[in-house]
């Protein structure tokens, strides 16, 4: 099986070739587009009945870089993780690939669409298979370089342009931490490839520039440099700011790219250098960041308007909760929810994606309601996708969150940081559940127009509205089953993936790290710790769920919405509306004073160092020196004939005094 | 002995570089190019003398084939300056000036 690890990239990779290169008419274009991943998804399958003996796949595809002491292959290497992850990254992206046939019919760049979205999976796939950090990050890049392109996808828009700009350049940010993390890691191991490096203890001390410095020091920037590039990937903060805007991109994009697989590739890095984490000082800082992250975004989330920036706060928040299982020391449980969450994230964006599609386009969910009788089958497996996302217990996103809960209340008692962060990842379950019984309920349980807005100044829109019938567009836009099928695979992922992958995962993945870390007394307190997790997790869910059913399921209840957020709350609200109004503070406190001093060294640099002094000073001192020596060329002939004869007399003169001696001219002595 | 030969030798060539100079006619300017090779004819046929051998009979030959064609040539555009222009004298023909 080994040998045919290449062709889990490589299909993808061919079909974006064809797909791109040729112009192909639809059904042909989809076809190649959709057989690519599924081929991979086959031959991944294969490849991981092939790991379930705890027997490595490995495969060296071709020598790549070869300098000095740096030796890395193009090598490709499937263990429980990878595998995984690429079961994941597959199957999800082939069920996306297959709604994307639908979704994406009537678009012109139906072609480009699935071109990218294949070269997408061929980085993907790069990304989580390369065997060395530096494959990693072209697979890194090449995600980055896709999420770009296809948030951009309708171009002819300059927000959505603006938005996989600033998509791209604040992954660059992150992508320069990441590269210093690798720098590190080369200073510290002298070697990239992950096995090579988990074999390796660290070094007392390293030589780094002709400093002695400790190892154990390198180790945590290291550590600290990789988390600033998974921050930039995976959005936490003070990176995040790119994702929610990274819904101006196709709905399966957004599905695909920004909930379930490359924003995820941030947790799996951190998975997967699990050897240099394993009981580091870095994990503390991790997990606050992580938790200040899961809770911000589920506020932010609560005040949403639109249906697929609920969603991307949501996910954003729940990448917090993968941060902290990884930050926990027990790998495992961020890598659960890792999985889960691509089942439900992308189920949930996959079903607002066929809302959008029903209603013609609206995404502002004070103008959806009622969906749910017109719409059932989708409201039923969106209402999946939601339970999951809340915790309803026994379903995947409770068993994800609930192992992380455990994991980091048990790391409360050994590291300070893990307490508080505790607490506001419970805080953020809560804000799950409610944001997400807002979400159902606006959306499907509404009569048409009855839900007032909440939010003051979009009160004044609303009442012009709210006796129209279908939302004003006409017809609904039925889902076919081509957008069905997918979402109903994914609703039963969602529904009983965590109750089945819950334990074999822990044990599947265990040879990856060995065994993880826990407090001493293991046994005992796991078992308490564990039961007071379930119940608090449970009581989070009732609370969140009741909450958002007294305010947002009943007309009194949203009354009082409107009411708090034109009395007393509304500062508050306008607080969150705005998202805490960071993309504002970072506009002035960062990019302004960056073009301030780009302004400047272009006009220092450019404008009068290069244009003026280097380009247009050569020219004139051309000029200056053809003018004066233009004089010279008086056109006579007579001239030209003298200064001929006095050059050819002055050289006969050179050359008789030069030989003076051989020739013995009588006249020269 | 050559000393005689060179003496004419150097006179021929100095006539001839002094009309090139000193006059502003074409045709008399091409003429004493013509002096001035024949000039240096004399001094390469008294220098084959001396050496004894026909070295410098075969580089006046040669001379003397390039000076037939260059006052074929010459006389040529002499002609066509003269058809444009209406003149043959070096102070008007200045359109190379720069």
């Amino acid at each position: 099986m080994s040998h045919l690890l290449w062709l889990i990239p490589v299909l993808p990779l061919a079909g974006f070739l064809v797909n791109g290169l040729l112009k192909l008419p639809k059904p042909v274009s989809c076809i190649v587009g959709c057989a690519g991943p599924i081929a991979s998804f086959v031959i991944s399958v294969l490849v991981f009945l092939r790991i379930h003996g705890h027997q490595d796949v490995v495969q060296t595809v071709f020598s790549w870089i070869s300098v000095g002491q740096l030796n890395v292959p193009f090598g490709l290497r499937v263990d429980p993780l990878s595998g995984v992850m690429i079961l994941v990254v597959t199957g999800v992206g082939s069920l996306i690939h297959v709604y994307s046939i639908s979704y994406m019919h009537d678009d012109e760049g139906f072609s480009r669409f699935f071109a990218y979205l294949n070269l997408f999976m061929f980085s993907m796939l790069v990304l989580v298979l390369g065997d060395s950090i530096l494959l990693m990050f072209v697979g890194w890049e090449g995600v980055g370089l896709c999420s770009y392109l296809l948030i951009g996808f309708w171009y002819k828009e300059l927000k959505n342009a603006d938005a996989g700009k600033k998509a791209f350049i604040t992954n660059r940010v992150g992508d320069f931490g990441f590269l210093l993390g690798v720098f590190c890691l080369w200073a510290l191991y002298k070697d990239v490839n992950f096995a090579q490096m988990a074999g390796k203890a660290i070094p007392h001390s390293v030589q780094l520039a002709g400093h002695e410095v400790s190892g154990d020091a390198l180790a945590f920037w290291a550590g600290l440099f990789l988390f600033i590039g998974a921050c930039g990937k995976s959005a936490q903060i003070p990176l995040y700011v790119w994702l929610p805007d990274a819904m101006a991109g196709p709905t399966p994009v957004s599905a695909l790219i920004h909930a379930a697989t490359m924003v995820t590739a941030g947790v799996y890095m951190m998975a997967r250098m699990n050897f240099l984490y394993q009981g580091s000082e870095v994990l503390s800082i991790v997990v606050t960041i992580a938790a200040l992250t899961a809770f911000m975004a589920g506020l932010i989330a609560v005040a949403q308007n639109d249906i697929k920036k609920v969603l991307a706060y949501s996910t954003v928040s729940q990448l917090g909760f993968m941060f902290a299982g990884i930050a926990s020391g027990d790998f495992h449980t961020g890598m659960f929810h890792v999985v889960t969450h691509a089942f439900f994230k992308a189920l949930l964006f996959l079903g607002a994606g066929a809302v959008i599609h029903a209603l013609h386009g609206e995404q502002d969910i004070r103008k959806m309601g009622g969906l749910g009788k017109k719409l059932p089958a989708l409201a039923a497996v969106f209402v999946a996708g939601a339970l999951a996302l809340a915790g309803l217990p026994f379903t995947a996103g409770f068993f994800s969150k609930d192992a992380i809960l455990v994991a980091v209340f048990e790391q409360a008692s050994v590291q300070a940081a893990f307490g508080p962060a505790w607490l506001l990842l419970v805080a953020s379950a809560g804000l799950t559940a409610f944001y997400t019984t807002r979400l159902v309920l606006i959306v499907f349980l509404d009569a048409p127009g009855a839900h007032r807005p909440p939010s003051p100044e979009a009160s004044a829109g609303s009442h012009a509205a709210p006796q129209e019938g279908d939302h004003g567009h006409g017809e609904l836009h039925k889902p076919g089953l081509l957008i069905m099928a997918p979402l109903a695979i994914l609703a039963v992922a969602s529904l009983f993936g965590g109750y089945l992958l819950d334990r074999p995962m822990e044990e599947f993945l265990k040879p990856v790290w060995g065994e993880e870390k826990h407090p001493l007394n293991f046994a005992a307190a796991h078992d308490h710790a564990h039961a007071l997790n379930i119940l608090v997790s449970c009581i989070v869910f009732a609370v969140g769920v009741t909450a958002g059913w007294v305010i947002y399921g009943r007309a009194a209840g949203r009354d009082w919405v409107k009411r708090f957020a034109e009395g007393g709350g509304k500062k508050m609200y306008w607080l969150l509306e705005n998202k805490f109004f960071v993309d504002e503070i970072y506009e002035y406190t960062i990019i302004a004073p960056l073009k301030m001093g780009a302004t400047i060294v272009w006009f220092l640099v450019d404008r009068v160092l290069i244009d003026t002094i280097l380009v247009n000073g050569t020219g004139w001192i051309v000029y200056a020196v053809g003018g004066a020596l233009r004089r010279t060329h008086t056109g006579s002939i007579n001239v030209a004939v003298v200064s001929f004869l006095a050059g050819a007399l002055a050289l006969l003169a050179f050359v008789a005094y030069q030989f003076k001696d051989t020739w013995q001219l009588p006249f020269l002595h | 002995m050559i000393s005689h030969y060179l003496i004419v030798s150097a006179a021929l060539f100095s006539i001839g570089a002094f009309g090139v100079l000193a006059r502003r006619n074409l045709l008399i300017i091409l003429m004493s190019v013509e002096i001035m090779l024949n000039g240096v004819n004399v001094a390469l046929l008294a220098f084959a003398r001396v050496h004894g051998n026909t070295n410098g009979h075969v580089f006046v030959l040669m001379v003397m084939g390039v000076a037939a064609a260059e006052v074929s040539v010459g006389l040529a555009i002499l002609i066509a300056v003269f058809r444009n222009r209406k003149t043959v004298d070096t102070g008007d023909l200045k359109s190379m000036q720069g």
